[in-house]
């Protein structure tokens, strides 16, 4: 793999744990006004 | 009743995948009917979280029993928190694992049959998983299967957790994740450094 092709990986991997980060904060929101 | 199957391939013929997280398809099935509907797992290549996404696709598919090999804890917990019942161990056809559970053959688990991180790696590899594995070592584990565990024996049903303990949950992997996204973010820095 180039430094390259790392990199986009890393971003892509980077952005898929964000947008997971942000369906477990909006879960946890749920949970905590019910 | 619907019973998700994690699958190699979609059709009640296809073979039983041993890892759930991580497994290319799904077979959800009818038991009545035998009807089925293949869903392909878009989460099998994700970097980190498969498990707890692919749980969560599951649940969404109100999907109340999940037959497969293995699952790990964190794809347990979410499932268990939806009021899915998960059982492991199971092997063969998948027509023939819905025709064993209809049986009564098959018994939810109680626990995870595996620790974290089981699986991953594994198959024909992926692109973040060699990326991963030279930016940060192998002190996470990746493409370290381990072996079965006593718990994966079947045992009683599973108790659903109280939004309280699923909010445990939930914080406990977001630090997880966050840790994972911190290293990613390092490893980025770091090579961006070296043009």
């Amino acid at each position: 793999m180039t430094r390259e092709q790392e990199l986009d990986s890393l971003r892509d991997q980077a952005e898929t744990i964000k947008g997971q980060l942000e369906e477990i904060q909006t879960r946890i929101e749920e949970l905590e006004t019910e | 009743m619907r019973i998700a199957v994690s699958a190699a391939a979609p059709g009640l013929d296809a073979e039983v995948e041993p890892r759930f997280g991580r497994c290319p398809q799904f077979v959800i099935v009818d038991p009545q009917s035998m009807e089925f509907e293949a869903l392909e797992n878009t989460n099998a290549m994700a970097a980190g979280g498969a498990g707890i996404s692919t749980a969560q696709m599951i649940a969404d598919k109100g999907v109340e029993v999940v037959l497969t090999g293995n699952c790990g804890p964190n794809a347990y917990q979410t499932l268990s928190a939806a009021g899915v019942q998960v059982v492991t161990g199971v092997s063969g056809s998948i027509r023939d694992a819905v025709e064993a559970y209809k049986a009564g053959k098959l018994q939810p688990n109680a626990q995870p049959s595996v620790g974290s991180h089981h699986g991953m790696g594994m198959g024909s590899g992926t692109g973040g998983g060699r990326g991963m594995g030279r930016g940060m070592g192998g002190g996470r584990g990746m493409g370290m299967g381990r072996g079965m565990e006593p718990g994966m024996i079947p045992q009683a049903a599973p108790q659903a957790m109280s939004p309280e303990e699923e909010i445990e949950v939930l914080k406990s992997q977001t630090q997880m994740m966050k840790q994972q996204l911190s290293e990613i973010q390092r490893r980025i820095e770091a090579l961006e450094k070296e043009r």
